[in-house]
């Protein structure tokens, strides 16, 4: 069995001070894939990388996403995060967050999130 | 940082995705392989699907289920060890089969990672397993 890759740590995420704002946000680093879903139709995908993340939204950032101005308050849109679970060389684990973009500054974006999951791989794999 | 379980499996069992994120992710550092989940009955079925030997979960007290969850993970598994992550307000004796209980930090605490894999480790290393824990008499 391979380990699990580590994840990339945020610059200064050692240690930091928790701001009191509702929810405390986490510094974590993750790669993801984006898709801005219209229905159930993907008008867009890219992908980026998670700065922080608390109970309510994600932070992340992204080179590729598009200048659309209705993104902000019609599109949703779902983030894929693979978890570092690897078991027989193979990635079992997924989060899949879905919400609307609240705020957005350059290459960064801020995702409410209405709704999470976590995914197997949906295979039962033996170790 | 010391790494006290190597490529052992930790369960994370918490309904904060951020601090469900991080502490997976502080436990991925330590050696552990580590499968996160944000509602018990999640849990349980991750741990059934992935069928692999759970050793240690950490969980939040407050979610529901978690008692029956930390019962059935420890009759499942030998030797897990459990953590419980109790909320700083909470009150009064808690009645679940944990071989160690940390507080989660509140807003305004300065969150140190090498701390924290400290306590994770002095939990791990301290307290017997479940097993040992139930038969020698301990409670929690």
């Amino acid at each position: 069995m391979l380990p699990a890759p580590a994840l990339k740590r945020t610059a200064g995420s050692a240690e930091y001070r928790k701001d009191p704002r509702l929810h405390p946000r986490y510094p974590i680093s993750l790669d993801l894939q984006y898709k801005i879903l219209k229905g159930r139709h993907v008008e867009h995908f890219g992908d980026g990388r998670t700065l922080n993340i608390s109970s309510g939204g994600v932070l992340f950032e992204t080179s590729n996403f598009p200048d659309l101005e209705t993104c902000f308050e019609h599109e949703r849109v779902e983030l894929a995060m693979e978890w570092p679970l690897l078991l027989r060389k193979m990635c079992a684990m997924k989060l899949v967050v879905r919400g609307h973009i609240v705020r957005r500054d350059s290459g960064k974006l801020a995702l409410k999130i209405e709704q999470h999951e976590f995914r197997t791989a949906g295979v039962k794999v033996r170790v | 940082m010391t790494a006290v379980l190597r490529n052992h499996t930790a369960l994370i069992v918490e309904e904060d995705i951020g601090f469900l994120l991080w502490l997976g992710d502080l436990l991925t550092d330590a050696g552990y392989r580590t499968i996160p989940s944000s509602a018990c009955r999640q849990a349980t079925k991750f741990a059934r699907e992935l069928g692999v030997p759970i050793h240690l979960t950490v969980a939040n007290l407050r979610m529901k289920g978690a008692t029956s969850m930390l019962r059935a993970l420890g009759a499942a598994h030998h030797n897990l060890k459990i953590i419980a992550i109790g909320a700083p307000e909470s009150k009064g004796p808690v009645q679940v089969p944990a071989t160690a209980i940390l507080e989660k930090p509140r807003g305004s605490d300065i969150v140190s990672r090498e701390d924290w894999i400290k306590r994770i480790n002095r939990a791990v290393t301290d307290a017997p397993p479940l097993a040992s824990a139930a038969t020698s008499g301990r409670s929690s």
